[in-house]
């Protein structure tokens, strides 16, 4: 593919910025990949996600976030945001399944992470997907007691345990753990973050159908896997304080697609509305009901925009993200899921039907009911709501704790 | 620093001011007599005056602050977090505004000095009885040497203490409602006192009967300074309500790290803490809702959406917030020496003045379907 269009960089000028955004991604977005890829197999969806990538990184936006010196865009909060506007807008598909590496593995990497490690940063760039290690059966919401065990052994940790929701595990080769490495201290103090390559020895990964009834979390057995202790990220036992740093990153930078990605739904759910008949010579849109709920997602819409505008500015100034992430998180899931619902409302009949899918690839698919489905999804994982309402009222009001056990 | 930074640090300064003032008069309101209105804060009134609050969306020329929206939002928050009693909206937002935006050189030379400095208030009347946005009872019948008003307005904010009403009416055979300016004291002209559940607003209703006016009190441009004044007032309203919200939601986490029950801190549980990071939630997406209207109007931008947006989802929000704020002090809360019921009524006025959240969805909806722009 020849390409007329320089690497872009960032410019003083946030508008210069769109429009070569803009060109570049209209350009760039393949034709009919929707059609494409509702018929892939895993293997076809993997390959198209690195080639997605590689599209990317040409262009210089792949890692956008990234400092330079790891080869990234160097991008500030407020043109990532730029960027991921204008990428949504022409539609074009961003490689899902190295999200987690490109976001909160990365960020766990170049903050805590040996300069052996973060060479993982640059395979990262080649299309190393990574998937992570956290929840387990027993551990969800009450993360910290999870019992996935680390045992020192010479110069190897010796794993035994189980993980579960993690996120395309069945298409990583490497996977962030957190696992225990010290039973006797207190649950948040004994956790240790580990690099796992996920053909060790020892590894099963079986993937779990979800309610939208495709496969995208899977299960990790982990059978006396051996882990050498140079894969250690940061101290023995300092896991959780790292993991709390990233997953508050993690919510941050997938916020900026998928608040770019709602103000487009609702430009969709709108001109559907338009054009669906309730009555004969009625449309939903006629409808005041409809009107005044879709008035009501608009200005939710609306105010997230505002709220991650917000953030980007304080990230800017400060560098943190902090419980700002929590209330981004939570504002955006609630919306989605109403937007979604909504959206389910004007379809009706329409959008009771399922297709064979081997993957939903995005968040707003456009079939409504397992867009709405999948909400769920963002209101329960990356810290359920409910987690995220108590951060909101112990970090940002102050608020007792809730009693530890 | 960029300058958005440096607005946002003057405006902080600002706020910091406006809070002053109105802590001071707080601490020094006395107790009134329940089937009453609560006084006008008169201490907060002549400041206001003499700090420029009243002149600030005036123009330098006419002796204004010709500021924005943007330090209107913070005036009316503070008002409203503050339980304040005072003719802002009514004189500063709505009348100076109809008359900036729609008034005559000449009408503007006479009025808009006097607002601005506090001399003198104004007043707007622009529904009928049923209290309806775009509902005016009102008409103006043209007779010899000028006009004749007859009809009824309703719920006039602050209407009793005005020198000067802008009145909503409509000119037999023409569609459009135009404003006129009828001076207090008129003859024919009205006022009568109603008492207001929300005790901090002073309601009346203003009945017309032949009151004679000459042509010249028409506004030329009659159509502009209503959309305006309903696009200020909505978003000076919402900001009120956000303020209320604001001040409703510090109250509750104070008393729910406080109050102990079962051995603990209510604010422990779930159950309220939930609730207060979901009060958190609506007061921020509220503010910056508001936040965003005055800085699109302020821009000179488009922004009928964000004040849509403003006065459904941030007023909507306002009376959620305050609700749950009685929620979350139990029985205290319902008493009638307590400030939440106070806030609670003030969030549900500006709720349903100048069109309710429904209205404002509405109009959204017509600008997310592209039936309108």
């Amino acid at each position: 593919m020849t390409r007329p269009f320089p690497r872009i960089v960032p410019a003083g000028d946030p508008g210069q910025l769109r429009s070569a955004v803009r060109d570049w991604a209209v350009a760039s977005t393949p034709p009919g990949w929707h059609a494409e890829l509702s018929t892939a197999t895993k293997r076809q969806f993997r390959d198209f996600n690195i080639r997605q990538a590689q599209l990317l990184r040409q262009a210089g936006l792949l890692a956008a976030h990234w400092p330079k010196e790891f080869g990234g865009g160097g991008f500030s909060f407020a043109e990532q945001l730029v960027i991921q506007e204008e990428l949504v807008r022409a539609d074009f598909p961003q490689p899902r399944l190295l999200e987690i590496a490109l976001a909160h593995i990365a960020a766990t990497l170049m903050a805590y992470g040996s300069a052996e490690q973060q060479r993982h940063l640059a395979a990262i760039l080649d299309g190393e997907i990574w998937c992570q290690g956290f929840s387990e059966p027993d551990a969800g919401s009450d993360l910290a007691s999870l019992r996935t065990r680390a045992v020192r052994d010479g110069d190897d940790y010796v794993v035994t345990g189980q993980k579960v929701w993690s996120s395309y595990a069945d298409q990583a080769s490497w996977c962030l753990l957190l696992a225990r490495t010290d039973p006797a201290a207190p649950k948040h103090r004994g956790l240790s973050l580990f690099m796992l390559a996920l053909d060790s020895p020892g590894v099963e990964v079986r993937p779990t159908r979800q309610a939208t009834g495709t496969e995208e979390f899977c299960e990790l057995f982990l059978t006396d896997v051996r882990i050498p202790a140079t894969h250690l990220i940061g101290a023995e036992n300092s896991g959780w304080r790292m993991a709390q740093t990233t997953l508050a990153t993690e919510r941050a930078f997938n916020m900026l697609e998928l608040q770019a990605r709602l103000a487009v739904a609702l430009r969709e759910i709108a001109a559907q509305a338009l054009v669906t008949p309730i009555a004969p010579g009625r449309m939903a849109a006629d409808d005041d009901s409809v009107r005044q709920d879709l008035a009501a997602r608009a200005a939710e819409v609306d105010v997230l925009g505002l709220l991650g505008q917000r953030l980007a500015r304080q990230v800017e100034r400060t560098g943190d993200v902090g419980p700002e992430g929590s209330i981004v998180k939570l504002f955006y899931s609630e919306t989605l899921q109403k937007l979604t619902g909504l959206a389910v409302r004007i379809s009706g009949m329409a959008t009771m039907l399922d297709e064979r899918r081997e993957f939903a690839t995005t968040w707003t698919s456009g079939h409504w009911m397992i867009d709405h489905l999948k909400s769920w999804n963002w209101t329960i994982a990356a810290g359920s709501n409910e987690i995220q309402r108590n951060i909101i009222g112990e970090r940002v009001l102050g608020l007792p704790r809730e009693p530890q056990a | 620093m960029t300058t958005s930074d440096a607005d946002d640090d003057l405006r902080a300064q600002f706020r910091q001011s406006v809070r002053q003032v109105l802590k001071q008069a707080s601490a020094a309101r006395e107790a009134q007599p329940v089937w009453a209105p609560e006084s006008a804060d008169e201490l907060v009134i002549k400041q206001a005056a003499s700090l420029g609050w009243t002149g600030l969306l005036v123009e330098e020329r006419w002796g204004g602050a010709g500021a924005g929206m943007g330090e209107a939002i913070v005036v009316a928050e503070e008002l409203g977090a503050h339980l304040t009693s005072m003719p802002f909206l009514s004189s500063a937002v709505l009348a100076s505004t109809a008359l900036s935006a729609g008034g005559s050189a000449a009408q503007q030379e006479r009025w808009l000095p006097g607002l601005a400095s506090g001399r003198l208030t104004g007043a707007a009347a622009l529904t009928g009885p049923s209290g309806r946005t775009g509902l005016t009872d009102v008409t103006a019948v043209s007779e010899r040497n000028g006009l004749v008003l007859r009809g009824e307005s309703g719920f006039v904010l602050d209407g009793g203490a005005a020198d000067v009403l802008l009145v909503a009416a409509c000119r037999a055979g023409e569609p459009d409602t135009e404003l006129y300016i009828v001076e207090s004291g008129s003859t024919g002209l009205e006022v009568t006192g109603l008492l207001s559940v929300d005790r901090t607003r002073r309601l009346s209703r203003v009945v017309l009967r032949d009151v004679r006016i000459a042509e010249s009190a028409r506004l030329p441009r009659g159509a502009a300074a209503l959309e305006a004044m309903l696009q200020r007032g909505s978003v000076a309203l919402a900001a009120d309500a956000v303020g209320t919200a604001r001040r409703a939601l510090d109250m509750a986490v104070d008393y729910a790290k406080k109050r102990e029950q079962f051995g603990r801190p209510i604010g422990a549980f779930q159950a309220i803490k939930h609730k207060l990071a979901d009060m958190y939630l609506l007061v921020q997406g509220a503010a910056l809702a508001v936040e965003g209207a005055a800085g699109a109007m302020d821009a000179g931008q488009d922004a009928r959406r964000l004040v849509a947006v403003a006065a459904s989802y941030g007023r909507d929000a306002a009376t959620k917030v305050t609700g749950d704020a009685i929620q979350v002090h139990g029985g205290i809360g319902y008493t009638w020496e307590h400030d939440c019921h106070r806030l609670f009524k003030r969030a549900k006025f500006d709720e349903a003045f100048l069109g309710d959240p429904s209205v404002n969805r509405e109009r959204l909806a017509a600008l997310v379907l592209g039936h309108d722009g």
